[in-house]
């Protein structure tokens, strides 16, 4: 394999799995928020 | 009686959202694409468009469906009217339930091939078939008049089979069912799809007919080709890629996000769904079909193949290679890709059915049974357009109007609603609000600048794509649309010589040599060495005989012809009417609720 695909393979690839597995484990082990603020306070343009 | 639909779990809900994303593109559309715009470098463009398209389209649609989902609104003709009361936006919202309808039609059809090829790949239909075998066993099963591979109207059994058990899986709720087939979808296809990538990867040359090493497949995806970064075809291709394979543009992801609770997050959820759909499309997406057919048919034939696409490539050449490992083995790996691409499918299907089942719901009050099965009928019914004239491109029109151009149109919309009319500080209030992880600042300018330019830039550019991608001639007297830009498709381009409806005469299209003539074929064999087959009818007259070197314009036969052109205008025609009859149901439950309060 050449040494560009090789990188670019490499990078490309390691970087996709730490992100992924970075935002999966910390979905994981999150606990539910709860705070009382609601969208009552937005702007609503709606009817 | 409706029922109130509630997620479970959160990784359930992280797992369905990424179920939906991953689809068959994952493996079929994107290693393709890697391929013919640049091998590695087109992961610069995918990771640009990823980062300012993909991840604010995915923060904003999962705020949007939550913020609707506060007021009780789970589809976006009502997400959008409680953003912005001008009746516009409700009318914008439909597309939303349209593109899920009209996709999961012809979508829910390929899917039925999966289960389809699982069955004949474990009974070893396909053991000692040669390649042109196995692609012309594709043909006939394509072909549901004269099925010819086993069993009677084979594609519709298998379409029955797959619609009814997405109805089943749809009556049984959000939670019950939904949420319950991703958490084994997921998983399963990911094992399948580790699986696959081992085998390919351990590919030796001169074993089991390989003539390549399955890390030349690799090296072959992967060689970065930095001129093609000056392409403006690849940075489109790439935008188009990274949008595709999200599924947004749809309604189905504000549908999911709008069972969330007030205060729950969707930033970090938006964030693992949306790289989960990356970890499987670039790392196991990459190393399974390329590396393989390069493994036996060497570079150069891959080349060619990949120009039919990814799902060409797909089922009409991996049954073949995998044939190659024995009757074990190859039954093993039949199961495991097409399984891997039914597992795909099949989250993504209910994801689609999921906005109409909500509709149906919330505005008709009606029980998830009684919708899933409207659903499913609905579905059943626009699909056999394009299955019973899938060879008159009935199929590729579906996928061409409700499949992209919608798509591209809805989320532009989207897009300028949620930061222009909604106003990006309430959208950023919406978005950050109980996340749990920091949204960078930038990406409020993002979300109100970028993105909106760059699906612009998208829309236009599919809508005045020059012919052959030659961009350099666009302010030019040498400028052409291109047969499959939006502009092209409308003026039908593609068709030359068969502009009319009805016609006494038959010209062919492109130049060729006639293989065969008999009463009721001709083929024809054109420059690329595909073969064409016309069928004819009892009162056709051949005009050509064996051999005879044809030129596109030439008579091909006589007889009463109906020619593509009507069949691609009458599904444009029922495609706008289920549009219509959709914004009509809208309309009508506007006035009721209006009424009532």
């Amino acid at each position: 394999m050449s040494t560009d695909a090789l990188i670019f393979m490499i990078v490309s690839e390691v970087l996709i799995a730490s992100i992924t597995i970075y935002f999966f484990v910390k979905v994981l082990r999150s606990k539910r928020k709860f705070n009382n603020e609601s969208f009552d306070s937005l702007e609503n343009n709606a009817e | 009686m409706a029922v109130k639909e509630q997620w479970a779990t959160r990784v359930g809900l992280v797992l369905a959202m990424a179920g939906n994303a991953v689809g068959l593109g994952n493996f079929l559309r994107f290693p393709v694409q890697a391929v013919e715009n640049g091998g590695g470098a087109f992961l610069i463009p995918y990771f640009v468009s990823f980062l300012l398209l993909g991840i604010p389209l995915l923060w904003v649609e999962w705020s949007i469906g939550k913020y609707g989902g506060q007021y009780g609104k789970h589809t976006t003709p009502f997400m959008f009217h409680q953003m912005s009361n001008r009746w516009l936006w409700k009318y914008v919202g439909v597309f939303g339930i349209f593109t899920n309808v009209a996709i999961a039609s012809y979508y829910a059809y390929i899917e039925s091939w999966t289960i389809a090829y699982v069955y004949h790949s474990v009974a070893g239909t396909f053991d000692s078939m040669s390649q042109h075998e196995v692609a012309n066993f594709f043909n006939n099963y394509l072909d549901v008049t004269s099925a010819t591979t086993g069993i009677p109207y084979e594609s519709l059994v298998f379409f029955f089979i797959c619609l009814a058990l997405n109805v089943w899986i749809l009556s049984k709720g959000l939670s019950g069912g939904i949420e319950k087939v991703s958490k084994i979808a997921i998983p399963l296809l990911i094992f399948f799809g580790i699986f696959l990538v081992i085998k390919a990867l351990t590919l030796k040359a001169g074993e089991q007919g390989a003539i390549n090493d399955g890390i030349v497949g690799l090296n072959f995806l992967w060689t970065p080709q930095f001129d093609s970064l000056a392409n403006p075809k690849v940075w489109l291709a790439a935008a188009g890629q990274v949008f595709f394979t999200l599924s947004v543009g749809m309604g189905s992801i504000q549908c999911y996000a709008s069972y969330l609770r007030k205060r729950d997050d969707v930033a970090l959820n938006g964030m693992a769904a949306g790289w989960t759909n990356e970890f499987i499309e670039v790392i196991i997406g990459s190393a399974i079909i390329i590396p393989i057919s390069i493994g036996y048919f060497g570079i150069d034939k891959v080349i060619e193949l990949v120009q039919l696409g990814g799902l060409g490539l797909g089922f009409r050449s991996m049954p073949f290679l995998f044939e190659q490992w024995g009757p074990v083995l190859s039954a093993l790996a039949g199961l495991a890709f097409f399984g891997l691409l039914f597992f795909a499918g099949i989250t993504s299907s209910l994801a689609m059915g999921q906005p109409v089942m909500a509709f149906l719901q919330d505005e008709f009050k009606w029980s998830r049974n009684k919708s899933a099965i409207t659903f499913g009928l609905v579905v059943l019914i626009l699909a056999m357009p394009p299955i019973f004239f899938f060879q008159y491109g009935v199929f590729d029109e579906y996928d061409y109007w409700a499949g992209t151009v919608t798509l591209v149109v809805f989320a532009m919309l989207e897009v300028i609603l949620f930061s222009w009319v909604f106003g990006i500080n309430n959208g950023w209030k919406v978005l950050t609000e109980g996340a749990e992880i920091n949204v960078p600042l930038i990406y409020k300018y993002i979300l109100k600048f970028v993105t909106p330019v760059i699906l612009i830039v998208v829309f236009l550019g599919a809508l005045i794509r020059p012919e052959k991608d030659d961009w350099s001639k666009l302010f030019t007297s040498k400028y052409e649309l291109h047969e499959e830009s939006i502009l092209g498709k409308i003026m039908n381009k593609g068709i030359k010589y068969n502009k009319n409806f009805f016609a006494d005469v038959y010209y062919i299209e492109f130049d060729g040599i006639v293989k065969n003539v008999d009463n009721n074929t001709i083929e024809v064999l054109d420059k690329e060495s595909n073969l064409h087959i016309f069928e004819l009818d009892a009162n056709d007259k051949p005009m050509v005989e064996n051999g005879t070197e044809i030129k596109a314009g030439d008579v091909l036969y006589k007889g009463f012809v109906v020619n593509k052109i009507f069949w691609i205008t009458a599904s444009r025609l029922l495609l706008v009417a289920v549009f219509l009859l959709i914004a009509f149901l809208v309309w009508k439950s506007y006035k009721n609720q209006t009424r009532k309060v």
